[in-house]
């Protein structure tokens, strides 16, 4: 048996799209091969929306690029949703997630396509990417929590379950605890989104803990904190943390996320002066504008 | 001893580090309840019939383990200091059989006092955590202190430590281990959940990034594994745990040996790991074919166990492999059928929690004796 892909020499991850794929043919008229970058840019925590593809610089290994804009409408998105459904999230945190991942659908285009992921110690494919929203639906039904929490090996799944189309992937995580049974380590989750193009997006809710102390009893905290992983995770690929602050909340966390995705910028660029293989830093920067670019940190060609 | 296979069959794997799962609790109460079966008996010789102290022993010999637990959280901690120093006293009674009563009576109190003290770790209750962990601790100390190779301290040890194992709660299983070493004497177990501790909090901390304020030590580990094995060197747990050490602190050619015992006649999970640790090892050293072949050999021994599935697709992802890793995550994912528990690697990460309730049921009968 053959493991092995057929087109490693060609194929620059999935990052890298070659022309002729890409729907929209006139920005694309060559075989040459492409980069794409998701781009978000946001001033004092707003969005910036009219920004033209000449507003941006952008660096490959330090050497500027030609970037041309990509029209969002004639990408496809492919939704990658990976929830958490470990034993504390039974209950009214459940229920809002249900709520939340079905209310996420409303806000998507036909043609659009959505997986679902669940993880608990196992990870399981609900439902591979599909545009048929019934499917999708019934497939949150079946959700059940219980068990123990393998974060990393799920986002792993999420990331490897990316497909070599040409359309956008957003890899939404849904946690609210710590992982406490994956076999993948940190780095290799890190290391493998690096080599797709996939943008992470969490939504945490924070973690409550109870402090004892002899004079003032039990005195309850809640901490703002999405763990190494998970920040590591978005940062490394352009997305955020969203923290939602309450199971009521986990609606409105889910629609921002989807409603900043397709508020981005989607660059692309046919590579020069750079080397063919490798991992490439990337940089993009605004050209005489104010804001904070966000954008993934660079791609392995291959 | 309890197999691993059993084990895992048995034990309810619901490890927490945070704020989640309750469940494991309950599984431990509801174990802890049904082997509490005594005929009544007053302590008569020790304290006084009308004890609170006394009253909360009877019931929860009589099987009244809940009623136990309230009426013990009505006696202010005075009374109940003062209820343990005389039944301690009583336990150096040379005076008819009052100490083998007494010992009898501490071994319910020991236990009452764990399954309060584990109530409060479920609640974060630090403060209630250490005091009724020393007071049951107390009692365990001075059965010991008659004979250092009695099964119920070392038990109850050992069981206190996987329970600690299985809620990430290091430092303590940590302290817990070193006032066993000392005080209930050196057995291949103890062993192992010394070594266990150590591995657990370096692999925290090394390989999961957690801020954890009990680093661990692969060198104590690696020594307490050895210990092991020179106790008992058919111990195939210590041998496959000293493997992974020797894995990540760097001596793969020491692992590559060790690993390699590991398999051949042992039970499947034990071979699994192995493999699946033999897998890791050879990613480590750059050749990601040998650890494909590997995490296959793994994925041959028991095909429903996800792990396998998941280290293979990452090897073969960072191969280039994309559609063949995409391939090899739907193969694992897509059957949801699958129970959750059944990868012996979830037990291996809990340290030895998974033995928890098999000590447990060692100590009721212990009880009934």
């Amino acid at each position: 048996m053959s493991w092995r892909g057929p087109s490693r020499s060609v194929v620059l991850a999935a990052l890298v799209v070659t022309a002729t794929v890409v729907v929209d043919a006139q920005r694309f008229t060559s075989r040459a091969v492409g980069v794409r970058v998701d781009v978000l840019v946001t001033n004092g925590g707003q969005l910036v929306r009219g920004l033209s593809a000449h507003d941006f610089d952008v660096r490959d290994e330090g050497v500027p690029q030609t970037v041309s804009q990509v029209e969002l409408e004639q990408i496809l998105l492919n939704l990658i949703l990976v929830f958490d459904t470990s034993g504390s999230v039974a209950g009214d945190r459940m229920r809002a997630l249900l709520e939340a991942g079905k209310a996420l659908l409303d806000g998507l285009r036909d043609q659009d396509r959505v997986a679902l992921v669940s993880f608990s110690t196992r990870v399981r494919l609900l439902t591979p990417l599909t545009s048929n929203r019934q499917q999708i639906r019934a497939a949150f039904d079946t959700l059940d929590a219980h068990d123990a929490t393998s974060l990393r090996d799920a986002a792993f799944a999420g990331l490897a379950l990316r497909e070599s189309d040409p359309g956008r992937t957003l890899l939404l995580i849904f946690s609210d605890g710590d992982d406490t049974s994956s076999w993948l380590t940190t780095p290799k989750v890190i290391e493998t989104a690096k080599r797709t193009d996939a943008v992470v997006y969490a939504v945490v809710v924070p973690n409550q803990r109870v402090f004892w102390t002899p004079q003032r009893g039990a005195t309850i905290h809640t901490i703002k904190d999405a763990g190494k992983f998970l920040e590591s995770l978005t940062e490394e690929t352009g997305g955020r943390v969203l923290f939602a602050s309450s199971n009521s909340d986990l609606r409105a966390a889910f629609t921002k996320t989807l409603a900043e995705f397709h508020d981005r910028y989607v660059l692309s660029y046919t590579p020069t002066g750079v080397s063919a293989t490798g991992w490439h830093r990337l940089e993009v920067k605004l050209k005489g504008k104010s804001g904070k670019v966000t954008a993934r940190r660079g791609y392995s060609a291959e | 001893m309890v197999g691993f296979g059993d084990s895992l069959r048995t034990f309810l794997l619901h490890g927490r580090r945070g704020s989640d799962v309750m469940i494991a609790r309950r599984t431990f109460l509801a174990v802890l309840s049904t082997g509490a079966v005594f005929t009544t008996s007053a302590l008569s010789a020790q304290l006084a019939p009308t004890s609170p102290y006394a009253h909360v022993l009877d019931l929860y010999r009589a099987g009244q383990e809940q009623a136990a637990r309230r009426a013990l959280a009505e006696i202010p901690s005075a009374e109940i200091e003062w209820s343990q120093r005389i039944l301690l006293k009583a336990f150096d009674s040379t005076v008819g059989d009052e100490s083998p009563r007494a010992a009898a009576s501490m071994r319910v109190a020991a236990l009452i006092h764990t399954e309060r003290a584990i109530a409060a770790h479920d609640r974060d209750n630090s403060p209630e955590f250490r005091y009724q962990v020393r007071m049951a601790r107390t009692y365990v100390e001075k059965l010991a202190s008659r004979d250092r190779s009695a099964p119920f301290p070392r038990t109850w040890c050992l069981m206190t430590m996987a329970y600690l194992q299985g809620r990430f709660s290091l430092r303590a299983a940590k302290e817990f281990g070193d006032w066993a070493h000392d005080s209930v004497g050196d057995s291949p177990e103890l062993f192992l959940a010394i070594g266990a501790t150590q591995e657990m909090g370096w692999t925290a901390q090394h390989e999961e990034g957690a801020d954890s304020p009990f680093k661990g030590d692969l060198k104590d580990a690696e020594r307490a594994y050895r210990n092991a094995l020179a106790a008992q060197p058919d111990f195939v747990e210590a041998r496959l745990r000293l493997g992974r050490v020797l894995t990540l602190h760097g001596d793969t050619e020491g692992a590559v040996r060790v690993l390699a015992e590991v398999g051949e006649g042992s039970e499947a999970a034990y071979g699994y790991l192995a493999r699946m640790f033999e897998g890791d090892l050879f990613e480590r050293r750059g050749d990601d074919a040998e650890a494909e072949r590997r995490y296959l050999a793994a994925t041959a021994l028991l095909p429903r166990a996800q792990t396998a599935y998941v280290a293979l697709a990452h090897v073969r992802h960072t191969l280039g492999a994309r559609a063949a890793a995409a391939a090899t995550v739907r193969a694992t994912t897509l059957d949801t059928s699958v129970p959750d528990a059944g990868d012996p690697w979830f037990w291996y990460a809990r340290g030895l929690s998974w033995r928890a309730n098999g000590y447990l049921a060692e100590l009721k009968e212990m009880m009934r004796q």
